[in-house]
């Protein structure tokens, strides 16, 4: 992935990790955050 | 019995805070003073929440090796912020470390093939540079070995 990408990852996936109510994506939630970064195919899919 | 209603929470907040304040991640005695659980309860709720992803243990322990995006081991990949740096499992979570601490800063890492220095980070929000992340191991078995991941 692009450095661009990987920072758009990581804003979904990190950007609340220290709040108190973080809990972590469901699969679905995972796989859908990946696509809306454009990280689609096989080597993506959970 | 704990009389916490969610004692994992309150170990999790207890790594992350001695992550962000001091750069290290708690032995399970400190978080057990921090939180007033007792060592059992505090052992118990680490292997949850390593169970759970949330963290990963320092293999056969309850000593906390990842609390991502932060590494407490040292690594080849490192988020430098004004006044503090730490070191992240992987390039994804170097850029993670910016986005967790909603912080601007620069990446200390070089690359896997040619060990040249790269230069990325992040700037009023957005990221500068072209690296370019390489992951080995397809998403569906991110875990199946996440050290090797």
């Amino acid at each position: 992935m692009t450095a661009a990408q990987a920072w758009d990852l990581s804003r979904k996936w990190y950007g609340n990790r220290l709040a108190a109510d973080f809990r972590r994506p469901t699969r679905d939630e995972a796989q859908a955050i990946f696509t809306s970064v454009g990280l689609i195919g096989p080597f993506w899919e959970l | 019995m704990s009389f916490f209603p969610n004692p994992d929470a309150a170990v999790r907040d207890a790594i992350y805070a001695s992550v962000i304040e001091h750069g290290a991640a708690p032995l399970p005695e400190e978080i057990a003073l921090t939180t007033g659980l007792d060592r059992e309860e505090v052992d118990a709720a680490v292997r949850r929440l390593a169970d759970a992803h949330l963290i990963v243990l320092q293999p056969g322990t309850t000593v906390v090796s990842w609390a991502p995006p932060f590494s407490l081991v040292p690594t080849p990949f490192r988020s430098c912020v004004t006044g503090a740096s730490w070191f992240a499992p992987c390039a994804w979570d170097a850029f993670g470390i910016f986005a967790a601490t909603g912080k601007d800063g620069s990446i200390e890492a070089r690359c896997a093939w040619s060990g040249v220095s790269l230069t990325c980070g992040v700037r009023d929000a957005r990221v500068y540079g072209d690296a370019v992340v390489h992951l080995l191991v397809p998403a569906a078995h991110f875990w199946d070995d996440i050290f090797f991941t």
